[in-house]
């Protein structure tokens, strides 16, 4: 079982490493300094981990699924040797101190993460309930009876990411019980960590503030089973690298949003509509851009439009199996009480119990104060702070507007819910108040302002 | 000028420490977690093998629901369906239905799970019976 258990990096890095290194044009021109490392290893294993989905979903039998997907991440390996062996890559360009930090923050969530058993609501009838029913049936199939009406509680409907990444772990280790099955977690954890590593060259105060904050903010959200907190964690990696792309036009931020927002709408309905928030701000902010700069208008290559559609290809997948299994998606909300819940005062009891009560307005006035530094020191504001606050607002409005229409009790449906569906709302903020912060740090090193590749890549 | 920068950004970090106290809170726990698994003997090795265990962590189940999956497991049943009473307890109904599974609840199932302060139909005949639960075998 420990082999299972450590073998998940090798294998999610190998699976990642065969779409990664075999469709042309992706790792073109990207930096393989350290924070280029960092953030193509949380690439590699988003990419993998959206794999050996697909490949379940695809298959549904687990055995067949890790069989196939082994034989694909040993050919990813050897793939990623051939074509990293002609480049030079310099891990001394990499800050071993943020990496131990990286380390140390993956072992301390670890002890809750792996010991502390399945006991939350939502992580025992829904998210490793559905891993449990995957794994006793060996695979994602009808046969295990999901239209079952006595599952009706359960929101079969719901995507099966973490029950698969579950249910897989369990298989690895040969049985079920109430801690093996949350290393899906623990799987989920390690690509965002690596993830913001991407962000910093040296260590900094705003590395703190990504530990504090984004982080150790989410608190038990990241080991109690429910998926919300890592839906946050991984909506914000996504504005933020959509943002920064908008900057550095180095496709390697943009392929690694893309990968994040893939796993995101594959964890929790609200991905679909978050994904549409995100990609209309980003557009927003893009056509802004090009506006005032329009000869820095790029152009993506066919490389990441089929990276996209891979990413995509999970969420397809499992909804074209509902529609085959005759599940139908609920979704709590009703346009026709909007109105209605409107003229009754329900927006002020919405607004107390989301933007006051769970912070969002205390965020906003920390990012107001970090904007109001940023402009007294007369310092220009990155376009990338502006896809993570307007994605979060837009979202939290999206989100106003479902319990506007939700067809339960509302002061019942917003005191079970609301410290969850603000949680992405909150992370956008905090991540456009990092962005803030990288700017006032930043500038008082030039040399960092353009993150620009180090090694020139020898052509073999 | 340089300095007042790096100053204004501690000032930052500080007010959203202050202003989120979650985030201290979760750095003490996650903390103070591991100072007492490493500070305690052979915890982190029980912690392991309550890890590598089959079926282990089932303690968290409400007691009712523990001795319940009891009863199913120990008297060999595939199938069963639960009294009017446990239907209506939100709680006991779906940690019963994902706690015993793959034991499959089953409307017609002949062996029916009820508290042992429920009548038993005269039809059925009570198989055994532990912490305030009781199976039934109602042919």
């Amino acid at each position: 079982m420990l082999i299972a258990l450590s073998l998940f990096l090798p294998y999610f890095l190998g699976l990642g490493c065969i779409i990664l290194f075999t469709i042309p044009g992706l790792q073109k021109d990207s930096p393989l300094d350290g924070p280029g490392i960092a953030r193509l290893l949380a690439t590699l294993l988003l990419s993998g981990i959206l794999l050996h989905y697909t490949l379940v979903l695809l298959l549904e039998k687990l055995g067949l699924s890790l069989a196939i997907g082994s034989v694909l991440s040993l050919a990813g390996l050897f793939r990623a040797y051939l074509v990293l062996r002609i480049q030079a890559v310099r891990p001394r360009a990499f800050s071993w101190v943020l990496a131990g930090s990286i380390l140390y923050v993956t072992i301390l969530f670890a002890l809750y993460i792996l010991f502390d058993p399945l006991s939350a609501w939502d992580a025992r009838s829904i998210w490793f309930f559905h891993g449990k029913i995957i794994f006793y049936n060996q695979s994602l199939s009808q046969s295990a009876g999901w239209n079952d009406q006595s599952f009706g509680w359960s929101h079969v409907f719901y995507p099966k990411l973490v029950p698969v990444l579950a249910a897989q772990f369990a298989y690895a280790g040969g049985f079920w019980n109430e801690y093996l099955p949350k290393a899906s977690l623990l799987a989920l954890l390690v690509p965002a960590l690596m993830a913001f590593l991407a962000f910093f060259r040296s260590f900094r105060i705003s590395f703190l503030y990504v530990i504090l904050m984004l982080f150790m903010g989410l608190g038990q959200w990241l080991w109690n089973g429910y998926v919300d907190g890592y839906f946050a964690l991984y909506t914000g990696l996504t504005s933020l690298f959509f943002g920064r792309w908008l900057v550095s036009r180095d496709n390697g931020d943009l392929i690694a949003g893309v990968a994040f927002l893939g796993v995101a709408v594959n964890l929790k309905n609200e991905g679909l509509f978050f994904a549409l928030t995100v990609s209309s701000c980003m557009l927003a902010v893009r056509f802004v851009r090009a506006r005032t700069a329009p000869a820095e208008a790029g152009s993506l290559g066919p490389g990441f439009w089929v990276f996209t559609a891979l990413t995509a290809l999970g969420m397809v997948l499992w909804s074209w199996k509902k529609h085959l299994w005759g599940l139908s998606t609920h979704v709590p909300m009703e346009l026709a009480r909007v109105p209605l819940r409107l003229s009754e005062g329900a927006f002020g009891t919405i607004v107390d119990a989301l933007i006051l009560r769970e912070g969002v307005a205390t965020a906003c006035i920390v990012f107001l104060v970090a904007l109001g530094i940023v402009k007294a020191f007369r310092l220009p504001i990155s376009p990338a702070v502006w896809v993570p606050l307007l994605t979060s607002l837009a979202y939290g409005l999206g989100i106003c507007l479902i319990y506007l229409g939700t067809p339960y009790d509302l002061p019942w449906h917003l005191g079970t819910s609301a410290s969850r569906t603000m949680l992405p709302v909150l992370q956008g903020i905090f991540c456009a108040t990092f962005v803030l912060m990288q700017e006032l740090e930043r500038n008082d090193t030039p040399e960092n302002v353009k993150i620009e590749p180090k090694t020139k890549p020898r052509r073999g | 000028m340089k300095a007042f920068k790096i100053l204004c950004v501690v000032g930052l970090l500080i007010l959203s420490l202050v202003l989120f106290r979650t985030s201290t809170t979760t750095a003490v726990v996650l903390h103070s977690g591991w100072i007492n698994v490493l500070g305690a003997d052979s915890a982190l090795h029980r912690l392991w093998s309550q890890f590598s265990t089959p079926s282990a962590g089932e303690h968290v189940l409400p007691p009712p629901v523990q001795a319940g999956i009891m009863l199913l497991r120990s008297n060999h049943v595939s199938s069963f369906r639960y009294s009017p009473a446990i239907g209506k307890d939100e709680e006991i109904r779906q940690r019963l239905i994902e706690g015993a599974y793959p034991l499959r609840n089953d409307d017609q199932a002949r062996f029916c799970l009820s508290y042992e302060s429920e009548p038993v139909a005269p039809t059925c005949v009570i198989l055994a019976r532990t912490g305030g639960m009781v199976l039934a075998d109602c042919p």
